[in-house]
């Protein structure tokens, strides 16, 4: 709230490129999508699937669309099959929204395996490495993957 | 909340010059026109959070809600404006009655042009703080209070109505206080790396003109409380010193009288440059 406050007092905003906001780290991988620069990390797997934390920011003075129920993600397991993963989105928050010009937001997502979804019939094999489509995010096109191994440590997500 | 105190404030501030008396002058003062009491109490709030997270993914975080960063694309625009106006407009004191008090003799007196006068013209310093809405792209509305103090202009003169034990006590003017409290629609339009706008503003104008009276060893001080109407058309232009922070000046002209104001603001907007990019 406060760097918010000191944020309009001074006038100061997201820079283009800058990967580097007050209320945001920007870790894992980066690409620049549109009026979007995103980072892309993944996080310590949850009981439900792995978590992919977004970091991303407007480059533009406009508002620019965010979409993270438009990122494909797709997920490997030990023997080399893929699977599709969906967000866990129990209540049906995610939805299309839009970010503000020179502004930024973070959101981080639980990829449910099918068969751990609770109510599922448990499925064991763990995902190694997770694939995500950033240009998706920022309703952008042709697609522009991102892969992650799997993370050093488990126990749960953040 | 500020803008409740300062009005909370400014009518306190109206009121109070009534109030006012030099020591050892029991029961002195006097008030005039329809000045009335104010006044605002205490409150501390304090804010606990009841609602703490272990995780910040969506889904199993409860209270956060997703996308809460687009919160601010959510609603119109408001936009808050800070700043510094002056403003020449015809005096409201002319023809006021007014009394004040000397221990246990009181004077009634009226306001007169001063002999060879020309039409008494009230210069005001004001701090000026106002809110906007944008009610579509282009068009905003809001409300408006100004608030300053009229300076003296050496032109009024009183008469007394009555004498005491004494004569009559000798009344000179000092500086009043002005509340403007006012309705704004205007049309903007983005232009280079700022803005322009034509709005108009309306409302109720209240002046309390303050008055030093010495009357033999005791000195009081009294007003006069007048009350007017805003009705002024006004130019405005303003830059963007960042996504969401302008610096404006604006010119205006009463539709009513002969009276003008220029100005001087920050800007405060919920949405990058206005939404206008």
């Amino acid at each position: 709230m406060r760097v918010a406050l000191v944020c309009v007092l001074v006038g100061c905003g997201y820079q283009p490129g800058s990967f580097a906001h007050a209320s945001h780290d920007f870790v894992g991988q980066r690409v620049t999508v549109g009026c979007l620069d995103i980072a892309v990390e993944r996080r310590a797997d949850h009981a439900i699937g792995p978590v992919l934390g977004y970091q991303f920011a407007n480059r533009c003075d406009r508002a620019a669309p965010v979409d993270l129920a438009a990122v494909a993600v797709i997920g490997r397991d030990a023997q080399g099959a893929d699977v599709a993963l969906r967000p866990y989105d129990p209540r049906g928050e995610i939805h299309p929204a839009a970010l503000d010009g020179r502004s930024a937001g973070a959101e981080a997502v639980v990829y449910g395996v099918p068969g751990r979804i609770p109510g599922h019939a448990t499925r064991a094999a763990p995902i190694r490495e997770v694939c995500a489509d950033a240009a998706a995010l920022g309703d952008a096109a042709p697609p522009h993957w991102l892969c992650f191994g799997a993370p050093r440590a488990t126990g749960g997500a953040r | 909340m500020k803008p409740a105190i300062a009005i909370a404030a400014a009518l306190a501030a109206l009121a109070a010059p009534a109030r006012l008396a030099h020591a050892g002058c029991a029961g002195s003062g006097g008030s005039g026109g329809s000045a009335s009491s104010g006044g605002f109490s205490d409150r501390s709030w304090h804010l606990h959070p009841t609602c703490k997270d272990t995780s910040d993914v969506v889904g199993l975080r409860r209270c956060i809600r997703f996308a809460a960063w687009a919160k601010n694309l959510e609603y119109p625009q408001i936009i808050i404006e800070g700043g510094a106006l002056i403003r020449q407009f015809p005096t409201l004191l002319e023809h006021q009655i007014g009394s004040v008090t000397h221990g246990a003799e009181s004077f009634r007196y009226h306001v007169v042009q001063a002999t060879g006068a020309a039409h008494r013209i009230d210069t005001a310093m004001l701090s000026s703080l106002r809110g906007s809405v944008a009610l579509s792209h282009a068009v905003y509305g809001g409300l408006e209070v100004d608030l300053g103090s009229v300076v003296p202009s050496g032109t009024t003169a009183t008469e007394m109505a009555s004498s005491g034990t004494f004569g009559s006590p000798d009344l000179r003017q000092d500086h009043g206080l002005l509340l403007d409290s006012l309705g704004v629609v205007g049309v903007r339009a983005p232009l280079g790396p700022g803005g322009v706008a034509v709005e108009f503003a309306g409302g109720l104008r209240a002046v309390s003109y303050n008055f030093r009276s010495s009357y033999h060893d005791c000195h009081a001080t009294t007003s006069v409380t007048a009350l007017g109407a805003v009705a002024e058309a006004r130019a405005r232009g303003e830059l963007w010193l960042g996504p969401w922070l302008t610096a404006g000046v604006m010119l205006g002209t009463s539709v009513l009288e002969r009276a003008w104001m220029g100005g001087i603001y920050l800007g405060v907007h919920t949405r990058s440059f206005g939404g206008d990019r």
